[in-house]
């Protein structure tokens, strides 16, 4: 019997954000493929294999996370979506809120907030505290 | 439309939003365009769509996310000499994609009329402005070639299909394979590396040689292309990405300088050169895009 490890999209053009993140995800069992700007986020979507999981940031050159998990709604994509963002004003929420299956996650985050939202969207139990 | 959702060449008068299929245009892949009326306005328009009759929803699932994200680049480019984007959206399973329609033929079809070579440059001349817009916003075609060019019988000319499009400095190959079309491909593509715009200077000057080889094979004389105008093409398919014009408009600004200035010369034959690709004839088709192992490992 083989065991599949879940895979999760990370989008973050913070290089820094990207390994934070890419630690307690990994802790968590996942595996997790990179994607350093909105397009390379669109690029892995419509060319790879499926995600179980994306986590985006918003704010990226040429085109937004949000922008591109639309374009993944649109085309069929039902993944779980946890968009990060340092600017949550009322359009973003709302923006987010329109979104099927999209969780808003407020920049600054402590890293157990991060790993007890995968945990949750996935139903992975808390084995290990990656903070 | 079936039940599944699919459309088929005989399909006529299916509608898809408030298009209504007029005739098949062609397709490849999973993607089939249709020249299609706009039942709202009474516009003829050229209507992309995706093909999803290969059964496979995550097949199709990507299929149309690629659709979305050739809109997508497309919107950021409006240029006379470009397909024009008219609306993007669904309707049902369908990802539809309406451009403005081409009454015409495309540069591939054009090309196996008699020609003179200035018609022939002048017609890359006309689309190389599009692909040198396309640079402008900070985009790489990476799939330039003659099939993607369509020339209308008013003589317009336009630049199409954006499906492999992508930001420069963005489309490093994704596991380990690159799409595009073997025989106009920049080797820096075929490596796998990321959009340059380098690579579709390569990619036409390889489509305008080719187009050119008829003149090239005659062994020049009276009524050929200039000397000046191969050697443009040569330092246009240097491998060295560096040894190519720093840009698309420098080349242009040679072509039209040898049509302004050209004149038959005694000998046309591009000299051979070991650091240039060769780009004669290939028995391949030119339309067949083709998906080849990364030869590079990437860092």
């Amino acid at each position: 019997m083989t065991f599949e490890r879940r895979r999760v999209l990370l989008a973050d053009d913070d290089i820094e954000m990207r390994g934070v993140v890419r630690h307690v995800l990994e802790t968590l069992g996942l595996e997790v493929r990179e994607a350093s700007s909105g397009v390379a986020l669109l690029s892995c979507l419509a060319e790879e294999s499926d995600f179980d999981l994306v986590v985006t940031d918003v704010r990226m050159p040429w085109v937004s996370g949000a922008q591109v998990v639309e374009m993944a709604r649109a085309a069929g994509f039902d993944m779980p979506v946890l968009i990060m963002t340092a600017f949550a004003d009322e359009g973003i929420r709302k923006s987010v809120q329109g979104i099927a299956g999209a969780q808003l996650l407020e920049k600054p985050f402590e890293m157990h907030e991060l790993a007890m939202r995968t945990r949750s969207i996935l139903g992975i139990e808390a084995l290990t505290d990656p903070s | 439309m079936n039940t599944l959702g699919f459309l088929f060449d005989d399909e006529v008068g299916t509608r898809i939003g408030h298009y209504v299929v007029e005739g098949s245009l062609g397709g490849g892949g999973m993607g089939v365009v249709y020249a299609a009326r706009d039942a709202l306005s009474g516009h003829r328009v050229a209507l992309k769509v995706v093909r999803a009759d290969s059964g496979a929803a995550r097949a199709a699932r990507h299929a149309r996310l690629q659709l979305l994200r050739e809109a997508w680049i497309l919107s950021r480019i409006q240029h006379p000499n470009v397909v024009r984007l008219l609306e993007v959206g669904t309707a049902r399973e369908v990802v539809f994609m309406a451009m403005a329609l081409v009454e015409g033929t495309d540069l591939f079809a054009w090309l196996r009329g008699a020609h003179s070579w200035r018609e022939i440059v002048e017609v890359f001349a006309t689309a190389g402005r599009g692909l040198a817009a396309v640079h402008d916003v900070g985009v790489v075609h990476r799939d330039f070639k003659p099939s993607n060019v369509l020339v209308g019988h008013d003589g317009s000319v336009c630049l199409t299909d954006f499906g492999l499009a992508v930001p420069a400095g963005e489309g490093e190959a994704v596991e380990g394979f690159v799409i595009g079309t073997r025989k106009y491909m920049a080797p820096e593509h075929r490596d796998g590396l990321r959009a340059s715009r380098l690579e579709d200077q390569f990619s036409f000057c390889a489509a305008l040689e080719e187009g050119l080889s008829a003149f090239r094979s005659s062994g020049g004389g009276s009524g050929g292309p200039p000397e000046q105008l191969w050697q443009a093409l040569h330092r246009g398919t240097r491998i060295d990405p560096k040894e190519r014009y720093t840009s698309l408009r420098e080349l242009l600004d040679v072509l039209t300088e040898v049509l302004r200035t050209g004149h038959s010369t005694v000998e046309e034959q591009p000299r051979t050169d070991s650091r240039r690709m060769q780009t004669g004839p290939d028995p391949q088709s030119e339309s067949t895009a083709v998906v080849a192992p990364v030869l590079r490992s990437r860092g």
